[in-house]
């Protein structure tokens, strides 16, 4: 008798619940269908005032640019008028972001081999990249279809070159790195040249300076893009057939400045050789001081990358032994150091070379990037990093030096 | 490999003390307000910018330079909430739009801070580097001990604020029942307002330890709210001394973690645990210590 | 000149209007907030890509992408089954973080932060959509057809159910609907449309990395669909129209890439605060962000 009444008085409660609720959404319904109703008048009004004012805007922006242009005689139209003998170069390269400091050397490796060329007609167009491939492929995009470049200076880094090589070729664009070493370059077109020797030859070069010194165990810590990939994987193979051990490999992202974890497995693997290959200087530094602060007890070595102001001003890391490219012949170096107070960074001259390289083949009648292309085909120069002449594939051969940090500065050693 | 280990551990403990400290903050602003303020992680960043400025680029005293950190971060912090936060929630929004403005203003200080110091590291030269202590082949530096202790010390003292003093049972009250709280007399908003003030005084604390340690760059803010937010979760997000346990579950999981997987899978690891504690744990790990209750 | 740049914006903004409608199916007519639909658009970049590239047919390809996309949304929906508020965003976030965490460390796969380059035009029957202007008609057609699609879902019976279902899952379930079914249709076909946007991305801009579907974008995505209102396709329209030029019209006056870059994530969160602060219906939206 309790059970059913409870059971009753459940039931009713649960019916009850069941009608309130199917009123509510009843009601609900009605506000919802009611809603809807406004809702389409408003959005059949909204909808013509969204096309006016997407006009408007439009229209206010095509008047913005058109003023900006014409205010600052910008080439996005055409405006200025340039003549038919113009030829316009692009440069792609890190101006701002952590691996800054080698974009804005090579900035100035190319005005000064402007300056010098004397030539008239050429125009340089400057894209910052920051080093990635995302960014690369807008500025290429921008630089080719917008600004109609002839050929590129570009990119600094190995892993954007890559990233917009095809496009460059599709387009018949040249490209001219002063600073991409990986080896897939190589291979990556017809219009793809370089003034610095592929890493296929640092890689051997590193290879045999640390296993000259007598060290037999390596471990290598490198950057986790296509230069560090690349370099690592040619210095491993080199340094394995020499007869050496690579006992730790450890990758680091870009930028990355706490390296603890990758340390700590170098460390445990005792070797009696560190080689560091970056081309993020914050990396690098970060990269001395922890070795410094885990006490590992190994000879650090560092690729090209390391050679510049704020791994030198970095107290901690004195010995330091840099495999590099050319610096440069005397005269540049004191040119360099004339017209802009610091002592010469790392890929200034190999820049100032590409440059001249494009300059020479202008000076014999070439505008188009076919054309271009062809006179480097067979160009061959003396330039201020070395010989210039491009192989089959646009790569050059080249020499490398040894440098050694003491006192903070890099003084050349002997090898 | 037992050396190994040990680094890795001590590793794990410092990780463990920078998460913390940023998670202690965050905690306590949510535990008090009952939303998700992501932009806690760049007031840490701004923090060590703001340090940089004063003692690197001005050249004011370290202590002065440090003391005016944590003025600004905490007023900072402040400000967020009376112009953003407080009028969002005057109309009765969401936790949701809360938690996706915080997002923007996440993003629009670090690109805030991206223009004007650049993209690149700043280092803040005080400390001198060299090699750190060592006890069996595993190396740790003096900074990195400190920022344990006082991780550690936050620790017992935030959970000696909020369990017994006024202020702490205050916030407490208000993040349980607001209108509760409103009705016995608790003035809610000025409680609101402490616990951003407290909570952005931790960032600023977290903002100088971190930047001494690791140099700060604009990007570190996202990365750092991301794990002091996954430390906070898996220790229980509404307590802050169980938030603190759970970055040091984080640091400690992700760096012994790397003794078997490659270097690259450290962040992984805590993503992954972010979500599977997302999907079978929100409450976090303190819900257990209540359950068992 | 200024019409090759027209066009390349007028693709990207063909592309981004997939993803925003697609999102807002999920987001504004469902309820389901989800921080990881730039994930999704990533799933199905890869996919289209590592199948293309590796000899697949591109017509083969895109839809592939737009299958394993829906997959991932189905097993988004279906880990967060249980979850409700804030904890599904912060769930949809972690599974964001989640695939950008594989997407960079399965390198033998993905190439990781190298990044994939040289993606090739889509080739349709030996027809190589080469130049721009035909690849925006190649765009502008998937665009109408997503259109068309989502407004006749919208408008459906289906479309219906799933309102109901933002405005009160509680009030459905009683009345008998499976909610969760309703979920992962929503989801799937809000998925495969954000795959297929990721194909006709990368294979238009020839290069794509992990970093490109991440934070970022996530913050791009969803300040078009909240500027654009919740639950309205036009304003997802014109919502992307306007972001993405004032955007690239940043690039466009010259300004140093050292300010475009910051620039434009200031001005998406910037223009994001402030509808969320005096016009949380954004443009054209029909009901407040709950």
């Amino acid at each position: 008798m309790v059970y059913t009444s409870i059971m009753y008085k459940k039931t009713t409660k649960t019916l009850n619940i069941h009608i309130s609720l199917n009123k509510i959404m009843a009601d609900k319904k009605e506000k919802v269908e009611e809603n809807v109703e406004e809702v389409e008048k408003v959005e059949g009004e909204g909808g013509g005032n969204a096309l006016v004012m997407i006009g408007i805007v439009i229209v206010a922006l095509i008047i913005l640019v058109y003023a900006y242009t014409s205010i600052t005689g910008n080439a996005i139209f055409g405006f200025d008028g340039f003549g038919s003998n113009e030829v316009r170069i692009g440069f792609m390269g890190p101006l701002t972001g952590d691996a800054a400091s080698y974009g804005h050397a090579i900035k100035r490796g190319v005005e000064m081999a402007l300056k010098d060329s004397k030539l008239q007609n050429v125009k340089i167009i400057y894209e910052d990249t920051r080093c990635d491939g995302e960014e690369a492929v807008s500025a290429i995009n921008k630089l080719i279809n917008i600004d109609k470049v002839s050929a590129i200076i570009g990119d600094v880094c190995s892993g954007a070159t890559l990233a917009v090589a095809p496009i460059a070729e599709q387009n018949k664009v040249v490209m001219i790195s002063a600073s991409s070493t990986s080896p897939e370059i190589t291979n990556a077109g017809e219009y793809i040249f370089r003034t610095i020797p592929s890493d296929t030859h640092q890689g051997k070069f590193g290879a045999e300076l640390v296993y000259d010194l007598g060290l037999r165990n390596l471990s290598i810590l490198y950057g986790n893009e296509e230069y560090g990939v690349g370099f690592e994987g040619v210095l491993k193979e080199n340094f394995e057939s020499l007869g050496g051990l690579v006992v730790a490999e450890e990758s680091f992202e870009r930028g990355s400045t706490d390296l603890r974890t990758q340390l700590t497995k170098i460390r445990k693997a005792r070797p009696e050789a560190i080689y560091i290959i970056s081309n993020s200087p914050d990396s690098s530094v970060a990269a001395l001081k922890q070795i410094k602060q885990m006490g590992i007890k190994a000879k650090v070595f560092g690729s090209e990358g390391l050679k510049g102001p704020e791994i030198a001003a970095t107290k901690v890391a004195e010995n330091l032994t840099i495999t590099s490219v050319s610096a440069g012949t005397p005269a540049f170096v004191e040119q360099y150091m004339r017209e802009h107070g610091l002592a010469i960074q790392p890929f200034a001259p190999q820049a100032y070379d590409s440059f001249n390289a494009l300059a020479k083949a202008i000076q014999n009648g070439a505008r188009t990037g076919s054309e271009i292309k062809l006179q480097l085909d067979n160009l061959k120069f003396s330039g201020v990093s070395g010989d210039i002449e491009f192989d089959s594939n646009g790569d050059v051969s080249g020499s490398y030096q040894v440098y050694r940090l003491v006192n903070g500065t890099f003084v050349l050693a002997d090898y | 490999m037992s050396s190994l280990l040990l680094q890795l551990t001590l590793n794990g403990l410092v990780a463990g003390s920078i998460y913390s400290l940023v998670a202690s903050g965050f905690s306590l602003i949510y535990s008090t307000n009952r939303f998700m303020h992501f932009a806690h992680g760049v007031i840490v960043i701004l923090a060590g910018y703001i340090l940089f400025s004063f003692y690197s680029l001005i050249g004011f005293s370290f202590y002065y330079s440090v003391l005016s950190t944590l003025i600004y971060s905490s007023f900072i912090g402040f400000l967020i909430n009376k112009t953003i936060y407080s009028p969002l929630q005057k109309k009765k929004t969401s936790s949701v739009i809360l938690l996706i403005a915080s997002i923007s203003l996440l993003i629009l200080f670090q690109n805030l801070i991206q223009l004007f110091f650049g993209a690149g590291v700043k280092d803040i030269d005080y400390i001198d580097i060299q090699k750190g202590l060592e006890f069996y082949e595993a190396t740790i530096t003096q900074l990195q001990i400190i920022t344990i202790i006082i991780s550690s010390i936050l620790c017992v003292g935030l959970f000696i604020f909020m369990k017994k003093t006024s202020l702490g049972k205050e916030m407490r009250a208000v993040s349980n029942n607001k209108e509760l709280a409103d009705i016995v007399g608790i003035n809610s908003s000025k409680v609101k307002d402490l616990s951003f003030f407290i909570g952005s005084f931790l960032a600023g604390l977290a903002g100088i330890l971190i930047s001494l340690e690791q140099n700060v760059s604009p990007s570190m803010g996202t990365n750092l709210i991301i794990k002091g937010f996954t430390g906070a979760v898996i220790g229980g997000i509404s307590s802050v001394p169980a938030s603190i346990f759970g970055s040091y579950i984080i640091g400690l999981v992700e760096n012994l973690g790397i003794a078997f997987l490659p270097s690259g899978f450290k962040e992984a690891i805590s993503f992954f645990l972010l979500f599977i504690f997302l999907l079978f744990r929100p409450e976090g790990l303190a819900s257990l210590r209540r359950r068992v209750k | 000149m200024i019409f090759e740049y027209l066009i390349h914006i007028l693709i990207l903004v063909g592309i981004y209007t997939i993803l925003a409608l697609s999102l807002n199916l999920a987001l504004g007519y469902s309820g389901l907030l989800n921080l990881a639909h730039v994930s999704l658009f990533g799933i199905g970049a890869y996919t289209s890509v590592l199948l293309n590239m590796q000899g697949f047919p591109f017509v083969l390809s895109i839809i592939a992408s737009g299958i394993v996309s829906a997959l991932f949304g189905f097993i988004l929906v279906f880990s967060t089954k249980k979850l409700k508020g804030d904890y599904y965003a912060l769930a949809s976030l972690g599974f964001a973080f989640v695939v950008y965490s594989l997407l960079l460390n399965l390198i033998s796969i993905t190439r990781g932060p190298l990044g994939i380059s040289g993606i090739p035009r889509p080739s349709i029957f030996s027809f190589v959509i080469n130049d721009n202007f035909t690849y925006l008609i190649f765009v502008l057609l998937f665009l109408l057809i997503t259109l068309i699609l989502f407004s006749k879902v919208v408008r459906s019976p289906f479309g219906k159910l799933l309102e109901a279902m933002r405005d009160d899952e509680l009030s459905l379930r009683i009345l008998g609907k499976n909610t969760y079914r309703l979920k992962y249709k929503s989801m799937s076909i809000s998925a495969f449309f954000a795959g297929l946007a990721g194909s006709l991305f990368a294979h238009y801009i020839g290069y794509i990395d992990p970093n490109m579907f991440y934070i970022n974008e996530i913050i791009l995505i969803i300040s078009i669909v909240i500027v654009g209102g919740v639950a309205s396709l036009r304003g997802s329209v014109v919502a992307t129209v306007i972001i993405i030029f004032l955007s690239e019209l940043l690039r466009f006056i010259h300004l140093p890439s050292s300010i475009v870059g910051p620039g434009r994530q200031i001005i998406y969160s910037i223009i994001l605060l402030l509808i969320l602060m005096k016009k949380p219906r954004g443009l054209f939206g029909r009901i407040d962000l709950e």
